[in-house]
């Protein structure tokens, strides 16, 4: 039990900002990070049986937040039919592209992401702001090299061209 | 670079500071405490103390149960005749289960209690390697297991950072290991500053500027007062900020 400790104390405070950012990013709202967070991590020891020795641990929790974050969308969804309170954060896809009037970088990069496909923002996402190696990340998504890399291209192409509609449209 | 190349950047820039404020962080130590520290509170959404009893009677009074209907069954009650005695290994089947609190959920186990499943060292970072002397003190010691391992000696969080700072000039990778050691070993330290300077200096060491730049971030966001920040800032860590 000692050992289980030490191994999910390490997985904690190593990846708690890659759990925090990857939830962020797939529109969880600031308010309810600890808590989505926080089902990420009992997730996580409970299936800590199933992680494959030398497999990326950074990649295997992101796609347990993935699966956490798309549960709390449907939680909130679903509690928003019951009260209509506070608008669901998701971020949105690119027919919504005209969405992009605030200026800050960080709503501006929420955006564009919503407009990717979950595989390019997931590559995207683990490769380009995790900067984890793409090897590790198509061994844990279980896609061979190549693909990994064809995803990453389209992902930052799709994003340029979101960006550059973007700054279009703000210049008029 | 262009133009938006330069902002996708940015962008990722932003991505990258997007994630848990210090007291969110340190909110979700607290609720994760049972399972990050051995011996820590009460169990994440397991059940409570009181249910855990309920389950132990219950368990009783079945081995009480249990074990009426094996004496009536090893007593011929019509003849007045006892039975041979029961072999001591079968007896043993009606000892108490053992409880195993795992901090998620509490298992009630039978008579032969199922190791707790370890992931195997492999599938961590080499510089994240067990902290064997920590371990080790722990596994001497259990009755010292206190919610907060930083609480038993405050004396070793200093001698441990100590060491990894005179190890941080000739193998920064033994210094960035032994500020492994100390955050697993000591979460709620007080030279928590302290080990992420070490521990960014030796990144930065190692030539994982990427990495230094980041942890040098996130403790500015942590700690945006800190005198250290200077050093950071000597350092080039914070350039933009």
């Amino acid at each position: 039990l000692l050992e289980d400790h030490v191994w999910f104390a390490r997985l904690f405070h190593e990846h708690v900002e890659l759990v925090g950012r990857a939830l962020r990013a797939q529109g969880v709202s600031n308010a309810d990070l600890p808590d989505v967070c926080q089902e990420v991590f009992v997730t996580a020891h409970r299936l800590r049986a199933q992680v494959i020795p030398g497999s990326s641990l950074g990649a295997w929790l992101y796609r347990i937040a993935v699966n956490a974050a798309r549960n709390h969308r449907r939680t909130r969804v679903r509690r928003r039919e019951d009260f209509t309170d506070s608008p669901i954060d998701v971020a949105s896809g690119p027919e919504q592209l005209g969405a992009l009037e605030r200026k800050d970088d960080l709503d501006l990069a929420l955006q564009l992401l919503g407009s990717l496909d979950e595989e390019k923002r997931e590559i995207f996402l683990l490769h380009d702001v995790e900067e984890l190696e793409m090897k590790e990340i198509t061994s844990a998504i279980g896609i061979p090299l190549k693909t990994g890399y064809s995803r990453l291209r389209a992902a930052r192409e799709e994003l340029a061209i979101s960006l550059r509609r973007h700054r279009a449209r703000s210049a008029r | 670079m262009s133009d938006v190349d330069q902002e996708l950047e940015q962008l990722k820039n932003a991505l990258r500071r997007n994630a848990l404020t210090a007291p969110q962080r340190a909110g979700l130590e607290r609720r994760l405490a049972p399972l990050l520290e051995p011996g820590g509170g009460g169990g994440v959404r397991g059940p409570s103390a009181k249910t855990i009893w309920i389950g132990v009677g219950a368990l009783g009074s079945i081995a009480v149960l249990l074990g009426s209907l094996l004496w009536t069954s090893t007593h011929d009650v019509r003849s007045n005749r006892v039975a041979p005695a029961i072999p001591a290994d079968e007896g043993e089947a009606l000892e108490p289960p053992e409880i195993v609190e795992t901090g998620l959920s509490t298992h009630v186990e039978g008579p032969t209690p199922i190791a707790p499943e370890v992931v195997a060292p492999e599938a961590i970072a080499p510089e994240a390697n067990a902290p064997a002397a920590i371990v080790g003190t722990e596994e001497r010691n259990p009755q010292r297991r206190s919610p907060s391992l930083a609480r038993v000696d405050p004396r070793a969080e200093h001698a441990l950072l100590r060491e990894a700072r005179a190890t941080l000039e000739a193998t920064p990778a033994r210094a960035l290991e032994l500020t492994e050691q100390h955050r697993v070993g000591f979460p709620r330290g007080v030279l928590t500053q302290e080990r992420e300077m070490i521990a960014i200096e030796a990144l930065e060491r190692l030539g994982r500027t990427r990495a230094a730049s980041r942890r040098a971030a996130s403790f500015v966001s942590q700690w945006p007062t800190s005198p250290y920040v200077l050093r950071l800032r000597e350092l080039g860590l914070l350039e933009g900020r």
